[in-house]
């Protein structure tokens, strides 16, 4: 006995439809355009900071050349002036430890502002929030003449000072919500086992949210590193760091094409490292789900 | 001394009286378990007395000596949640050492010590091969044990359990059930468990609490629970089967004392009468067992019209659920009967060992010494 | 015909792991079946092929004698209830449930009417105009079955409806199912984990485990006549009782070695039972309700210490230790036990149950009474 069946589909497996050539193949050329398009300008970079000046200038375009290390050296150890290294590690320090300093005080301020409630709590957090709303130009004059009078101009602490200050407020944000979403029974677990609040913040809490950590610090690190506007009000020579360097080469009548790009190299690198890592623990982090 | 004991504590949230003056006691060594429909306030009670939650006004008392003050940490407590609240980062030796490291315990300890407790909770509570495991890939058994373990690990004075076995699949909650009983019979330890299944408390319990809307209807060993319910809530909450409560009012026919059941009036055998010296008002409720029901082919002197509402298979029992009124009567056979909802049919109630329940409080109408007590207080 | 048909269903999921192995199942029209099975059986992949929302990876899936395994989950006329409502929570009561049929283009006083008919047979009338939000567990999931009655569908799915309502409230929405299960006559499929729950709604019950159907029976077939050891131990609040045992021959007939104990079986059902599993390590089972007290000392008696005594109302539940494990009887809570104290059991072998080491049932089924109770 036949009954009447519908049509089975096209294939008996996923149903995408039917696969049209057309359309796959314009998607991908779009795709892979606009990856060339973002890729480019590191693969140029990179490129010219190895090779030969006749190299850099030679039109058509060298493709393949035989790599020369000659820029990069020249960036890190140049005679006479400050050379790219005294810069680089201007650049970590401050880094470093505005992005310590602003994760500890972030955490914390955001932890405080999860777990207990006050009068006046959640405008105190908006208020955090709300720092970052104008555009930080607009305060570069009220810290110059704040910075100038303590008598920090051109020292790393005055940047270290202002990043972290500008941090903190992005920390809180962020992990207050991680905090938020701890259950909270593992705390009032610990509480009964016999820790105090504080205990509970540094053994429980701040554990739990680890991959929210990581991530707010990397991100915290990669906006310090490439502060311009700051470091360039604020410093003039000991404690500029690798963005204002930078900008000096653009300044001059000729332009040094070759250590140009050697330097940004340098000043790009640790970003795109963090770039790559913060995308595997993302992945990997962000699964941590409540015990149940 | 471990005895815990609350004293009229009163909470509110708002405009919402959860507690007004509630007092309860569970005595030293005790298993008592907190009963009561959702919203009834049984883990905040746990809370309270945990010290997670702290009421408006009111006395806790543990071992004789008021805690109101003092942290959860120094009560004594040993508290197992219902979701379990295991630190997710740590593995179960770690869970199961992390109260001990803490540094406000007194008898803090370390290294070899540490160890050796560890590993003789885990045996006792059989999670031994698991020590190294995170606690994130057990099952939801496993990691009930380990949260048992944990609360148990510093031998706390009194024991916390919220709704331990809730999430466990049948078999298993069958089996923790006897655990939860042989650890008590090991320790001695003052157990107040929390729980929403009745069966799960008459099971365990020493003493069994019942909770309604922030108010103790009744407390006191199971069975008594079950043969003498103070209030009709308790006489259908308590129980397999519960009874079944039938609105009713008292009118005399011919002289003699009858129930008015949905137009139909029954005789109340004269042993009723010392009962209703108390009672306020003729109306009252009727609780009936399943086995004081039957359902009969005629219309009698003893029935009271009826339509089936449900059916359902029990066990090996046919369960019907037949409305008399706007009330449910239960009953139970073991017959095969073939029945359509909606059906009608005559009920037949046999009153002698039926129970009475004022119409307004719902306090149990009997003599006194068949009246269980509410909340037995001590003064201290 | 049957209304629901899965012809030799097989689903496979990428990474390899098979759901459902090769089902074949029948339901009939306006029968109510559930679907049993512990978590990661594979019901839940079972109820989502129907629904059209899983490719089915072999077989066929017929509706009516109609092959649906390609037809769109919108097309094939059913409705679902989840197990955490899935309720929109941007809309009040009456639009949760009018939403079927406004997306479906119904005329405005259509809707009205059906809505006001639904909420009034879920007595959540008064409701009407409350959102999500403001609802308990058990009213959200009135209105998300209401949602799926209120479009007359072919087929209910239901996924595990009462799965986050408390206990007594999960008793109260069964007989309401089953009640409105009786008015609307639909077809119904739902799946659970509770056996409780299978036996008080259901006609039917399929127990599935590991992708592969068990027995398909109504409850009580299930419970007197369980085809393996996994469908004993799965149907039946207590447990039942599952102790090693042998098959051994005595001058009665064949007995089970039970302990130290013999316990004769019944000749009746001992027709299917070969010689080849006379050496092999077998299961005797037994219900709760089956073990007796005994004081006699006889060679079926087991004798063990009283480890628990559970009260549960008119009965109660009395644990022995044996020295082959433990026993759970059921007694009458008037009678009065002590722990430790020293008893004697027997059973009604009649309802006894012999698994193989394989765990397939060896004897033939008890004799039932004539007659169904649904």
């Amino acid at each position: 006995m036949r009954e009447a069946t519908i049509p089975p589909p096209a294939s008996r497996h996923r149903s995408v439809g039917h696969w049209r050539p057309l359309r796959t193949g314009g998607l991908l050329a779009v795709a892979v355009a606009f990856v060339g398009w973002c890729v480019f300008p590191f693969y140029i970079m990179i490129t010219t900071a190895l090779k030969t000046d006749p190299q850099i200038f030679a039109w058509p375009p060298v493709w393949l050349f035989h790599p020369v290390l000659r820029n990069m050296q020249n960036a890190f150890f140049v005679v006479g002036g400050r050379s790219a290294l005294f810069f680089l590690m201007n650049s970590i320090i401050v880094t470093a430890v505005s992005t310590i300093l602003a994760v500890l005080l972030g955490s914390m301020t955001a932890y405080g502002l999860a777990r207990f409630h006050f009068p006046g709590d959640r405008n105190i957090a908006f208020f955090i929030l709300s720092t970052r709303f104008a555009p930080p130009v607009a305060f570069v004059i009220p810290t110059y003449v704040l910075v100038e009078r303590v008598g920090l101009l051109d020292t790393r602490l005055a940047l270290i000072i202002v990043y972290t200050a500008a941090n903190v407020s992005f920390v809180t944000w962020i992990l207050r919500g991680f905090f938020v979403d701890i259950p909270k029974e593992i705390e009032e677990a610990a509480l009964v086992d016999g820790y105090r609040h504080i205990e509970i913040f540094w053994r429980v809490a701040l554990p739990l949210i680890k991959p929210g950590v990581i991530t707010t610090g990397i991100l915290c690190a990669v906006f310090s590193w490439n502060e311009f506007l700051y470091a360039m009000i604020l410093t003039q020579s000991r404690a500029s760091t690798l963005p204002v360097y930078l900008s000096q080469f653009s300044g001059s009548t000729t332009l040094v094409w070759d250590q140009y790009m050697a330097v940004g190299v340098i000043a790009v690198l640790p970003v795109l490292l963090a770039a790559w890592w913060l995308e595997k623990h993302l992945v990997r982090g962000m699964t941590f789900g409540a015990v149940r | 001394m471990t005895r815990v004991y609350l004293r009229e504590i009163c909470l509110s949230f708002g405009r919402f009286h959860l507690f007004d003056g509630l007092s309860f006691e569970c005595p030293e060594h005790a298993y008592l378990c907190l009963v009561g429909p959702s919203g009834c306030g049984k883990t905040t009670l746990l809370r309270i007395v945990a010290g997670l939650t702290h009421p408006d006004s009111g006395d806790i008392m543990i071992g004789g000596a008021r805690v109101n003050d003092l942290p959860p940490w120094g009560r004594g407590v040993g508290l197992a949640f219902q979701n379990y609240a295991l630190y997710p980062h740590l593995s179960v030796a770690e869970n199961l050492a992390f109260p001990l490291r803490a540094r406000t315990r007194k008898d803090r300890v370390r290294g070899a010590e540490l160890h050796r407790r560890v590993r003789d909770m885990a045996a006792l509570l059989q999670i031994e091969p698991l020590l190294h495991r995170s606690v994130t890939q057990l099952s939801g058994g496993q990691q009930q044990r380990v949260a048992l373990g944990r609360s148990l690990i510093c031998n706390p004075r009194v024991l916390l359990l919220d709704e331990p076995i809730a999430h466990l699949d049948v078999r298993l909650r069958y089996q923790m059930r006897l655990e939860l009983k042989r650890l008590h019979q090991r320790a001695g330890t003052t157990t107040i468990q929390v729980t929403h299944d009745q069966q799960e408390a008459l099971a365990v319990a020493d003493i069994v609490a019942v909770l309604k809307d922030g108010q103790l209807e009744q407390i006191g060993p199971p069975l008594k629970l079950y043969r003498h319910p103070a209030t009709a809530f308790v006489a259908a909450f308590i129980g397999d089967p519960p009874m079944s409560i039938l609105r009713a009012e008292l009118i005399t026919d011919d002289g003699e004392l009858a129930l008015r059941i949905s137009e139909a009036v029954i005789p109340l055998p004269r042993k009723f009468i010392r009962n209703l010296t108390g009672a306020r008002s003729t109306k009252v409720l009727l609780g009936l067992r399943p086995t004081q029901v039957a359902l009969a082919d005629y219309a009698g002197p003893h029935t009271v019209a009826g339509i089936i509402y449900s059916h359902e298979i029990v066990g090996r029992q046919l369960e019907l659920v037949l409305a008399i009124g706007n009330d449910r009567l239960r009953y139970r056979t073991d017959r095969v009967l073939r029945v359509s909802v909606g059906e009608h049919v005559n009920v037949s109630l046999a009153l002698d060992n039926a129970r009475l329940f004022d119409g307004g409080t719902g306090r149990c109408l009997g003599a006194d010494d068949d009246i269980a007590e509410l909340g037995t207080v001590e003064t201290v | 015909m049957p209304a629901i048909e899965f012809l030799s269903v097989t689903k496979r999921y990428p990474d390899g792991t098979v759901a459902v192995s090769s089902l074949d199942l029948a339901i009939e029209p306006a029968e109510y079946v559930c679907l049993l099975g512990p978590s990661g059986c594979g019901k839940s992949s079972t109820l989502r092929m129907l629904a059209g929302l899983e490719e089915v990876s072999e077989g066929e899936l017929r509706l009516d004698g109609r092959a649906i395994n390609g037809l769109p989950a919108q097309r094939r006329d059913m409705a679902m209830v989840f197990e955490n409502y899935a309720l929109y929570p941007h809309l009040n009561v009456f639009d949760n449930i009018a939403m079927p049929l406004v997306a479906r283009g119904r005329a405005a006083s259509e809707i009205c009417t059906r809505v006001a008919r639904v909420a009034e047979a879920l007595q959540i009338s008064d409701l009407l105009k409350r959102y999500p939000a403001q609802l308990s567990g058990g009213q959200r999931q009135r209105v998300g079955v209401g949602r799926a009655i209120v479009r007359r569908p072919s087929t209910f799915l239901l996924d595990e409806p009462f799965g986050h309502l408390e206990a007594y409230l999960r008793l109260q929405l069964r007989a309401e199912f089953r009640r409105l299960h009786e008015r609307l006559g639909t077809t119904t499929l739902h799946i659970t984990h509770d056996h409780e729950e299978a036996a008080a709604v259901s006609d039917r019950i399929a127990v599935i485990e590991q992708g592969r159907l068990q027995q398909f029976g109504t409850f009580l077939e299930l419970l007197d006549n369980p085809v393996n050891r996994f469908v004993a131990e799965f149907i039946g609040s207590p447990p039942i009782n599952l102790l090693p045992a042998q098959l051994t021959g005595s001058e009665n007939g064949p007995c089970v070695k039970v302990g130290p104990a013999k316990v004769p079986l019944p000749m009746a059902r001992t027709a299917g039972l070969s010689q080849a599993v006379a050496s092999e390590q077998l299961t005797f089972g037994v219900r709760p309700e089956d073990v007796y007290f005994d004081t006699q000392d006889t060679s079926e008696t087991l004798f063990g210490d009283v480890v628990a005594i559970e009260p549960q109302g008119d009965f109660s539940l009395i644990t022995v230790d044996i020295t082959v494990g433990t026993i759970r009887a059921m007694m009458s809570s008037t009678t009065i036990l002590r722990r430790g104290q020293r008893v004697g059991l027997r059973f009604d072998v009649s309802r006894a149950h012999l698994f193989a080491a394989d765990g397939h049932s060896l004897l033939v089924p008890p004799v039932r009474p004539a007659g169904k109770a649904r």
